[in-house]
């Protein structure tokens, strides 16, 4: 799919937040993996589990504090943050997603900056 | 505080899957460590795990356990299929269960099923053997869920086929109505490409 495509399918108004981000990430995905500090999921894991969060969620967004790093210069200038929980089985969990669209003037992909358990909820035997 | 990934060096970086390296060059966070994965890695691995399903197919089986009254309900389902193998069978319905995962009424319909009779009566013991080969996507997809479920790939196959065949035999007209609007077409679908 050409950029101009790409653009239009990620700026449509009739989308929701999370059909723009799962279809970004489809298109060009910047995932940090391996973190020290309280890592993120695996990429695999992101890309299985996104699809979990409900359809209507409404991101927080906020002004970005860095703009170095990589498209940190043509990245939007905010930054989406939300949370969704996972109860499947006897298992429910609280995820956090973090990130930004990329570039400002031309939106193609998305970098997640963030995607990790918040909270494991419960286990219930 | 996150790591804004300020200082970025450009690495051999060694990722970890199926009990095997898929190694690539990529950007490694000086500051935290983290290392980039983008576009390009993800057209390399996917590269990399063709290759890899062509030279050692047997790290994309699955080998999993099925009670005698598992095995006989699905003969039951595989009915209209003449001609369709089990393994066949086996991986329509778990690429049913992965496509299904994120619906909020299947959740609530798992949830249901494994307090039911028919799941526990699908679980005992006594078990027949079998071994199915996904291809890479699926593979990673189950995995990736069995991590989630801290499962193995083998216990969340398991497990998926299990869910799916209760709702097929639980006596419900939820869980009948289910079967006729979200399994049963898709099963059809996917067998007669098989």
């Amino acid at each position: 799919m050409d950029y101009r495509k790409i653009h239009e399918e990620l700026t449509d108004n009739k989308k929701t937040f999370i059909e723009i981000l799962t279809q970004a990430a489809g298109f060009n995905l910047d995932y940090w993996n391996n973190r020290e500090k309280r890592p993120n999921e695996t990429v695999g894991k992101f890309k299985s589990l996104i699809k979990f969060a409900p359809k209507n969620i409404k991101p927080k967004w906020n002004k970005r504090i860095s703009l170095k790093g990589h498209y940190g210069k043509i990245g939007e200038n905010t930054c989406f943050e939300f949370f969704f929980n996972i109860q499947l089985k006897r298992k429910k969990q609280r995820y956090k997603c973090k990130g930004y669209f990329f570039d400002k003037d031309y939106r193609r992909g998305v970098v997640i900056q963030t995607f990790r358990v918040e909270t494991l909820i419960k286990i219930i035997k | 505080m996150d790591c804004y990934h300020e200082n970025l060096v450009e690495k051999r970086i060694e990722y970890l899957t199926l009990n095997s390296k898929f190694i690539y060059t990529g950007l490694e966070c000086s500051d935290c460590g983290a290392t980039l994965w983008n576009s390009d890695t993800d057209r390399k691995f996917n590269s990399w795990l063709e290759k890899l399903y062509k030279s050692d197919r047997e790290k994309f089986q699955i080998q999993f356990g099925l009670s005698k009254n598992t095995i006989s309900c699905i003969k039951k389902i595989s009915e209209p299929f003449p001609g369709v193998g089990i393994s066949a069978l086996f991986k329509a319905i778990v690429a049913i269960y992965l496509e299904l995962g994120p619906n909020t009424t299947f959740q609530k319909i798992i949830n249901k099923v494994i307090e039911g009779e028919v799941y526990r009566s699908f679980r005992v013991r006594g078990k027949d053997r079998f071994k199915i080969q996904f291809k890479p996507m699926p593979l990673m997809e189950i995995n990736s869920m069995a991590e989630f479920f801290d499962e193995t790939p083998a216990q969340f196959v398991e497990e998926g086929i299990l869910i799916i065949l209760s709702i097929f035999v639980e006596n419900d007209q939820k869980l009948k109505d289910f079967w006729e609007e979200n399994i049963k077409n898709k099963l059809n679908a996917l067998l007669k490409v098989a």
